[in-house]
């Protein structure tokens, strides 16, 4: 595999930047602190992965923020967890590499796997309100991971180690993980390795068929100080990820799926009057197949390229501004042929009128049923540009106004599309024009400290996003979701009002509450939803017996609450760390009904217990029945889980080697995410014990 | 029986009263699965050149049939028309490829040992069977022709005719501005029998190259669903396509046009366009067939030689 490769020749590399004098420096023991989000209230929050991963129950993107405030993750499967954010799912939640959105397809399809593996970058930032604008336009925020070329430093000077291995007794295998990094004062070597294995997982003593997962990455990094002002580091990062899709399909619905990132990042500490510049060139090919029954039926391939500055500027003590602007381009192509997507191919031209199937089937049917590719090639050019200034009146008061514009040129291109399913001009006449449009959004924020105990922050944002490619042009059979999708040519920009209060109360210095309250009303609110027909009943595709979801953009509202209280103690040696934590999420629809899938109403309770080296900690969730489900959609029970988990550190010399034993899930309980398409078909992992171990150097 | 084994003995396969198959047996490109449907013997014919090749959807192998020409089925520097034939017998269905000469018109006249070059279909030796074809001359009145013979020269005429009258009526009742070029309908035995034709489909491909579905009803035919084209196809000529059984669930159309061959199923509702294979992908390069007959094992009965 192109990551296998891809590893050898960095270490190759790496080897012999090192065979020239090679020196040990200072101790660089990774540290596992992170940033509560208990202990501030702020528009970002930052985590170090590695004490994610440690509560984590798998190895997605979603599980490792699913126990965060108001965050939940969309499963398909083992493989597959995409983070949903206070009820916002797909394009409304962005997920960022430094700044770059990342070139994957995520955001189109619960399937697709999100492009990364999160034990490979170094932290992880939740962002909303006014500081999520600089990224984009994103009802749920940003979920920016922050890579080492995105660190404004070279990793501390000498040599540092870092690699781990855990087992995982329901999959049969596990993970492992290597992360080295060699530094001088003005060069350095970074490598970041991870390999999951995992065979299909069971759930109620039941095998859940094709739920198996193959997935790994590299990605390596060489910085260099070119002066004190100024850093350089490139990257190179290659992903490849096989996964089943347990879905009801007799024959093994599977996807294999490969990206490349190649980059450049220039670090500024100031210049021309700017400070903080950070300045990224990525070019990134992605590529999935979807096969059935070992059949290439399904190709999917995005290549991106993007240009992008961030900086600071400081017109006073008081009032800093925040800026980023970036330039991208991507082709987006889509293959959907029986046994014929090992690669991409154009349509035959025989003089044939265009369309004639699929107006045969408008006439008949009212729907423009497709069985050829689902949309035509697409070239998205787009100029986006944010701004986020901030203005402190006094110690405790800060207020912020962020603006976020963006124009893109969406360039349809139908050579690729079989003559006989393109769309007619008698049905759309402008269906594969290009078009340019543009979306303008706007945050404003007030930050305030109450008193010593009690702070708060409350945002009120007009966001304006644009329908993705997918949404306006899909129009076909999707394999893994088993499912049509009809997207909706004439789409308007999604206009939403976001209103997020967040309240933070410290009773005591061992006691603390925090309050997240959010109102998110859309104008224009796009999803897919069952296509019924007069009589309400769903429609049904011709060709697969499918059920036919339609994109629609509708009023809506989304609210929801969340609650976590925290309570930290000492009694002698031992550390204890609780936490309670709840979250309500609801979305209904203006013309009545409600949103289909919406987190049920989950809570959490954790004991962390640390004593010397010793580190214990059991968690409980509970997660309600789906109760505020959408028309024709399916009923979830609720569930519980419980979860232990035991470390034990041993810190000699310059290195730190940890021994740990996780046990998740452990009264088996089969449970369904109503998040996910498959519930049905891919309860979550059963029971499971995990013993892993680590050495730091 | 799988045609697996079958296909893997035509080398050297002799049979009496058959002409054997021929000695000669390629080996496509393995490197990409092909994944016709399993169990077909496909005979791919070029009227223009002659040239003859059979394919097997099972093991992926092709063959030159002309390689030999002790064989009856060899074709060179003739021409025809490859048709199947639906051979019902008291032991079953037996499927045979006729080798029709290209100006035969059964509507014109009858079919005689003259009017085609070959009887091919599977022959069972020592439990192996094999594709082998019975040369015209064997129907030949003045080579004493057993009974059984000019019985099924008979049942071969009789069939051919309603294949008329269903074209007929097919024709009918496409939309105007249309002409049939070709047509299949599925459990044809049942339909010769007068058995209850209400969901039998009718699939038709029209001169213009879309494919329309009909279901009869009420003693007419009546579309079953919206119409459509095959990619890559803009018109047809009856002597330039073909459509063969691929299942109970579908069929395959070859259409020289473009030289692809198109699998046409329902799984759900609507007959559709599933899969399509570029004839060059599994035939040698250069070969430009105009014509397909095909054929599987099952059913097959006892049949005369």
């Amino acid at each position: 595999m192109t990551t296998n490769r891809s590893l050898i020749l960095f270490l190759m590399l790496e080897s012999l930047a090192l065979a020239d004098g090679i020196e040990l420096g200072t101790i660089n023991v990774v540290e596992s602190q992170e940033t509560q989000s208990s202990e501030e209230v702020a528009y970002t929050t930052s985590h170090k992965v590695e004490a994610l991963s440690k509560k984590s129950l798998g190895e997605t993107l979603g599980d490792y923020l699913s126990n965060e405030l108001g965050v939940d993750s969309a499963t398909y499967g083992a493989a597959v967890g995409r983070p949903t954010v206070r009820g916002m799912e797909g394009y409304r939640v962005g997920i960022a590499q430094g700044g770059i959105m990342l070139n994957d397809l995520s955001a189109m399809s619960q399937d697709h796997a999100v492009g990364l593996n999160a034990k490979v970058v170094e932290r992880i930032e939740l962002i909303k309100g006014p500081a999520s604008l600089l990224y984009g336009s994103y009802s749920g925020g940003v979920i920016r991971t922050l890579g080492e070329e995105h660190l404004a430093t070279l990793p501390k000077e000498g040599l540092s180690l870092d690699g781990s291995f855990a087992s995982n007794s329901n999959t049969g295998q596990g993970t492992g993980s290597f992360k080295g990094s060699y530094a001088s004062e003005l060069l350095a070597l970074y490598l970041n390795y991870f390999n999951h294995q995992a065979d299909s997982y069971s759930s109620g003593g039941e095998i859940v068929p094709n739920s198996d997962t193959s997935s790994e990455q590299l990605h390596g990094v060489v910085g260099w100080q070119v002066d004190p002002n100024f850093l350089v580091k490139f990257y190179a990062d290659t992903l490849d990820k096989e996964y089943g899709v347990p879905n009801t399909t007799p024959q093994r619905t599977d996807i294999l799926m490969e990206q490349q990132r190649y980059g450049v990042v220039l670090h500024n500490k100031s210049l021309w009057g700017l400070q903080n510049i950070i300045t990224e060139l990525q070019q990134s090919d992605y590529r999935h197949y979807e096969r059935e029954d070992g059949r290439y039926d399904g190709l999917f391939d995005q290549e991106q390229v993007s240009l992008s500055s961030k900086f600071d500027v400081d017109f006073s003590e008081e009032t800093q501004a925040n800026f980023r602007i970036e330039l991208i381009s991507n082709e987006l192509k889509v293959c959907h042929e029986h046994g014929e997507c090992e690669e991409f191919s154009k349509g035959i031209r025989t003089g044939a009128i265009d369309g004639a199937s699929l107006a045969n089937y408008y006439n008949s049917t009212g729907i423009p049923y497709s069985h050829g590719h689902p949309m035509p090639d697409t070239q998205e050019q787009k100029i986006q540009a944010g701004m986020n200034l901030k203005h402190y009146y006094t110690q405790s008061d800060e207020l912020s106004l962020a603006v976020s514009g963006v124009v893109r040129t969406l360039t349809p291109d139908s050579d690729n599309m079989q003559e006989t399913w393109l769309m007619p001009v008698s049905i759309d006449p402008d269906y594969y024009n290009e078009e340019t449009d543009s979306a303008l959004s706007l945050s404003l924020g007030w930050w305030h400290s109450w008193s010593e105990v009690l702070t708060s922050q409350v945002s009120l944002s007009y966001l304006e996003r644009l329908p993705s490619s997918q949404e306006l042009l899909w129009n076909g059979f999707h394999h893994a979701t088993e499912s049509y999708i009809l997207g909706n040519r004439d789409l308007d920009n999604e206009q939403s009002v976001n209103l997020d209060v967040d309240i933070l109360y410290k009773h005591t210095d061992a006691l603390s509450s925090n309050i997240s309250f959010f109102y998110y009303n859309f104008e224009n609110y796009i999803y897919q939803s069952p296509k019924v027909d007069s009589s309400n009943t769903p429609i049904i595709d011709p060709f697969h017996l499918s059920p036919v979801w339609e994109i629609r953009g509708v009023g809506a509202t989304i609210y929801g609450l969340g609650i976590e209280e925290n309570y930290a103690i000492e009694i002698g040696e031992h550390q204890l760390n609780m936490m309670a934590q709840f979250n309500l999420t609801k979305g209904e629809l203006d013309e009545s009904g409600y949103i289909p899938r919406m987190s049920p109403y989950n809570a959490t309770l954790s004991l962390d217990h640390t004593v010397g080296a010793w580190n214990n900690n059991i968690t409980y969730k509970w997660v309600d029945e789906s109760r505020n489900e959408a028309e024709n959609e399916t009923h979830t029970e609720g569930y519980q889980l419980l979860n232990l988990s035991s470390t034990y550190q041993y810190t000699f010399n310059k290195s730190s080697f940890e021994v740990w034993v996780k046990g998740t899930n452990l009264t088996d309980e089969v449970a369904r995410n109503h998040l996910s398409f498959l519930k049905e078909t891919a309860p979550l992992q059963g029971r499971a014990v995990s013993f892993g171990v680590r050495y730091q150097y | 029986m799988k045609l697996q084994a079958a296909a893997l003995l035509l080398t050297g396969a002799i049979f009496v009263g058959c002409g054997g198959s021929s000695n000669s047996t390629d080996t496509g490109d393995t490197n990409t699965p092909i994944d016709l449907p399993d169990g077909l013997t496909m005979v791919f014919f070029d009227n223009v050149n002659s040239t003859q090749y059979l394919y097997d959807t099972t093991t992926e192998q092709y063959e030159d049939m002309n390689s030999d020409s002790t064989q009856n089925y060899d074709m060179t520097g003739k021409h025809g028309n490859p048709v199947v034939w639906f051979h019902h017998t008291d032991a079953g269905v037996d499927q045979k490829i006729v080798m029709l000469s290209d100006y035969f018109d059964v509507t014109t006249t009858l079919l005689t040992y003259s009017e085609f070059h070959y009887l091919g279909h599977f022959h069972e030796e020592n439990n192996v069977k094999s594709f082998a074809a019975h040369s015209n001359e064997e129907f030949n009145p003045a080579n004493n022709p057993s009974e059984t013979k000019l019985a099924a020269l008979e049942t071969l005429n009789a069939d051919l005719l309603e294949q008329e009258e269903i074209r007929a009526e097919i024709a009918t009742a496409l939309p105007a501005g249309e002409t049939l070029c070709n047509f299949f309908v599925f459990d044809h035995e049942e339909h010769e029998e007068g058995a209850t034709q209400e969901s039998t489909a009718h699939i038709a491909l029209s001169g213009t190259g879309m494919v329309y579905v009909f279901s009869e009803a009420d003693g007419a035919l009546a579309q079953s669903q919206p119409p459509f084209a095959l990619e890559g196809v803009s018109s047809c000529h009856s002597s330039m396509s073909d459509i063969v059984k691929a299942s109970d669930y579908g069929v395959l159309i070859f259409s020289a046009q473009s030289q692809k061959i198109y699998l046409v199923d329902n799984h759900g509702i609507d007959f559709h366009q599933h899969s399509s294979w570029d004839i060059n992908r599994f035939l040698p390069a250069g070969f430009a067939p105009t014509a397909l007959a095909s054929i599987t094992e099952e059913s097959t009965g006892a049949h005369d030689h």
